[in-house]
């Protein structure tokens, strides 16, 4: 009978430990977010507001964040994922669900069309509640804040990630930020491979 | 209770026995799990569930199966269960795709906040995959 | 007042925070939807549905004679549109309850109207003064009187389907929500078996054995082979990417014909529009690109033949041997043709705007290679080679967003034509013969 295999430790960059809310929200230096400072602007603007960045840039995590830190103030909903423009009913039905003064977080806001948007924010508008949104562009909401992606922010979130540093160095994340042109997602899947191959055999 | 030379935990903590060291099992084996709950404070608990699962890890979202599954409504600070564990899925490192097993306890407090402790453990004897050389950086 | 949270917090192997919460807004829209739905068909059933069921089974039939006739005009203030008026037609009869002379108008359900006075004004000569007609009164206020008795089935259906569909859709998410309140992952899990996440063993279903995360092989064993038990069904890429190529071309050239022909009759009316016919250019470039590579493909596919495999058993076994009978059709020469098997990992991630799907080959071994392949025409080239699975491999897994695979895979490098590749699926399962040792179903319950 053949002996038990050694169980490796877990891969630092499985989706598991980097998917949104999993790694803290960073700035472009790599510096923790003031989500305070956030949450205060989205009163300002009416409890209204657009994360916009491009892809991988961290968009789904500081709605992530910006989610729970709302739950533990004026209380929050979501974030709600759109893919399409048939996910509007379902996320109508949860604005109606929700309580006045509720701050809906919805994800990818472009991906459930122009009708969809207008219904959403008109019922949103009817129950007085927020609307806290991600997307590429900026929107006919109050865009809150733009993410951007720099090799500090992906160094910063490697530094949180536990058993990380053993296997992968400082030129690793030089190389693996600007070969995915600063998609953060494609850059961690690919110090996910790299992490793979360099386990001993 | 502390251990001498551990460093004092704060908050709660589930310390969780296997019957096996190793915990390592096989298919149709018995897993045997003891458990005890502890730095509770002044905080009373509701309910305690335990329950065995695998749960997949890499680069896929997460997909989670329970195998067995108890809750305990007049919870007590230390429990065990045992369950005979299933033919599939083995326990598998894949470069892409793992499976997991594990044990979880989650206690319940009276304020309906919880807490959950989760403990890996084997099934099988599946040798890790490793990243093809064409393919590896 | 801090509010509940709605989200627990994830930390690694750690969670806390209280899902009991999230729950609530959820029950609260469905509750008020099966309210709505209650109060929506009682309103139908008193006022539409026990009316006209009393007509047809308490009202007493009698005679009576006209005394008059004439139309109750109904209008309706609609705020959003004009006033409609609909308009009914009455009589006035005398007839003889239990030896008492009655007079009363007839009555109708505010449906029995219409928006047409004159079409109103027709139905009422149906019904000439002084005749005698039957009617039905009621013996609990014999002054309530009608003229026709039967059902209005589309008001019924109203009835029933609208309430109904708003209880069923309400109570479910109720229900749902109820399920939900305070519970933890493990628990629905356990509870709802995750419904669609796995399928059942294809060939046996041995209901004491629990087998969790083994793909289905029913497609894989439903069809018998010539010489072996099995012919493996083919998942060739090639397929999908000819499928996919040639619906492109279908529709780009589809378009293309449409604009051709709107330039051809500008053309032939001695008008010509440059702008356009340059336009039209490089989309006829594509086109034909298109055309062409669609025909290079169906051409490649007929030439080289089908590839056929057999194998002796389904599912494998890991340290199982297997036959298998490879039979490559087609005319020429093949130079090179290899069978090898191969694990696959597949990983699906959805998150953001992103869904990715990212596959692997972790593990490939090469049984056999043939070379100077001649093809003749109506005669298919076959061989026999044997596999086997190594005994400490990982079995078929599928899950929602992950699977690990075993697949043969036939590699071909014609003379005259590009290599092409041919993948047949495969399952293996784990030894259950080695270790027969059963599993009972695993145990969900509530400890008082």
């Amino acid at each position: 009978m053949s002996s038990r295999p050694h169980r490796p430790a877990s891969n630092p960059f499985a989706t598991r430990h980097t998917q949104p809310g999993c790694v803290p929200p960073l700035d472009a230096a790599g510096r923790p977010v003031d989500l305070a400072s956030l949450l205060s602007r989205l009163r300002e603007l009416g409890g209204c507001g657009t994360i916009v960045g491009p892809h991988g840039s961290g968009k789904t995590n500081l709605l992530t964040h910006l989610a729970a830190a709302l739950a533990d103030h004026a209380g929050s909903l979501g974030p709600l994922r759109a893919r399409s423009a048939r996910d509007t009913v379902g996320i109508l039905k949860a604005i109606l669900a929700a309580a006045p003064g509720t701050v809906v977080c919805i994800d990818s806001w472009e991906q459930i069309g122009p009708v969809g948007r207008l219904a959403v924010r008109v019922i949103a508008t009817r129950r007085r509640c927020g609307l806290l949104v991600t997307s590429h562009v900026p929107t006919a909401l109050p865009t809150l804040v733009e993410c951007r992606t720099s090799p500090e922010i992906l160094a910063a979130i490697v530094a949180t990630l536990p058993g990380a540093g053993g296997s992968i160095a400082k030129a690793d994340l030089e190389d693996a930020c600007p070969r995915h042109d600063g998609n953060l997602r494609d850059a961690l899947a690919d110090l996910y491979d790299r992490f793979e191959s360099r386990r001993s055999p | 209770m502390s251990l001498a030379g551990e460093t004092p935990r704060h908050g709660p903590f589930i310390d969780v026995q296997f019957d096996r060291p190793g915990r390592g099992y096989e298919p149709g084996d018995t897993l045997s799990v003891r458990y005890d709950v502890g730095g509770l404070g002044s905080e009373r608990l509701r309910a305690v569930e335990h329950s065995v699962l695998w749960y997949t890890e890499g680069k896929g979202e997460e997909d989670l199966w329970v195998h067995f599954f108890e809750r305990a409504v007049k919870p007590d600070v230390a429990g065990s269960f045992a369950v005979t564990l299933p033919q599939s899925p083995l326990s598998y490192e894949g470069v892409i795709v793992k499976i997991r097993w594990c044990a979880r306890v989650r206690i319940f407090f009276q304020g309906g906040r919880d807490f959950v402790s989760e403990h890996v453990f084997d099934v099988g004897r599946v040798p890790p995959a490793r990243m093809p050389k064409a393919t590896a950086s | 007042m801090r509010l509940p949270r709605i989200f627990g917090k994830k930390r690694g192997h750690r969670r806390t925070g209280s899902e009991a919460w999230g729950s609530f807004g959820d029950g609260l829209f469905h509750g008020a939807l099966v309210c709505a739905g209650v109060v929506f068909g009682a309103l139908l059933i008193s006022g539409v549905a026990v009316p006209e069921w009393r007509i047809n089974h308490d009202f007493i039939e009698s005679r009576g004679r006209v005394l008059g006739k004439g139309l109750v005009k109904r209008t309706v203030d609609d705020p959003l549109a004009a006033a409609s008026t609909t308009w009914r037609p009455t009589v006035r009869l005398r007839y003889d309850v239990a030896g008492a002379i009655h007079e009363a108008w007839t009555r109708s359900q505010p449906s029995a109207g219409v928006p047409d006075r004159a079409a109103a004004v027709a139905r009422l000569a149906d019904w000439k003064l002084g005749s005698e007609v039957p009617l039905w009164y009621d013996p609990a206020d014999p002054t309530a009187i009608v003229l026709e008795r039967g059902y209005n089935w589309w008001m019924w259906l109203l009835a029933l389907l609208l309430p109904g569909a708003l209880v069923a859709f309400g109570g479910a998410g109720l229900s749902r929500a109820v399920r939900r309140w305070g519970r933890s992952e493990e628990a629905l899990a356990a509870a709802t078996g995750i419904p669609g996440l796995l399928g059942p063993r294809a060939p046996a279903s041995p209901s004491a054995v629990d087998l969790a995360g083994l793909p289905p092989c029913d497609d894989l064993v439903n069809s018998p082979g010539t010489q072996l038990r099995y012919r493996l069904p083919l998942e060739s890429p090639e397929n999908w990417t000819l499928l996919g190529l040639g619906l492109f071309a279908a529709f780009w050239n589809a378009v293309l014909l449409v604009l051709a022909v709107g330039a051809g009759l500008e053309f032939t009316s001695g008008r010509v529009d440059w702008l356009l016919l340059a336009l039209l250019v490089p989309f006829i470039a594509v086109g034909g690109a298109a055309i062409a590579l669609v025909v290079r493909g169906l051409v490649l596919s007929a030439a080289v033949g089908t590839t056929q495999l057999e194998i002796s058993d389904h599912p494998l076994e890991p340290g199982g041997t297997y036959d298998v009978l490879l039979a490559q059709g087609g005319s020429g020469r093949i130079r090179r043709l290899t069978l090898a098997l191969e694990l696959v990992e597949q990983a699906t991630f959805r998150q953001g705007t992103d869904a990715r799907t990212e596959s692997l080959v972790v593990w490939r071994r090469q049984f056999d290679a043939w070379s100077d392949v001649a093809l003749l025409p109506g005669a298919r080239f076959e061989v026999r080679s044997t596999i086997t699975i190594p005994s400490d491999a990982m079995h078929s897994f599928a899950s929602e967003h992950n699977a690990v695979r075993w697949r043969l895979v036939v590699h071909g490098v014609p003379a005259r034509w590009p290599a092409f590749l041919r993948v047949f699926p495969l399952a293996v399962y784990p030894g259950l013969a080695a270790n027969p040792r059963e599993t009972p179903r695993p145990a969900r319950r509530v400890l008082a």
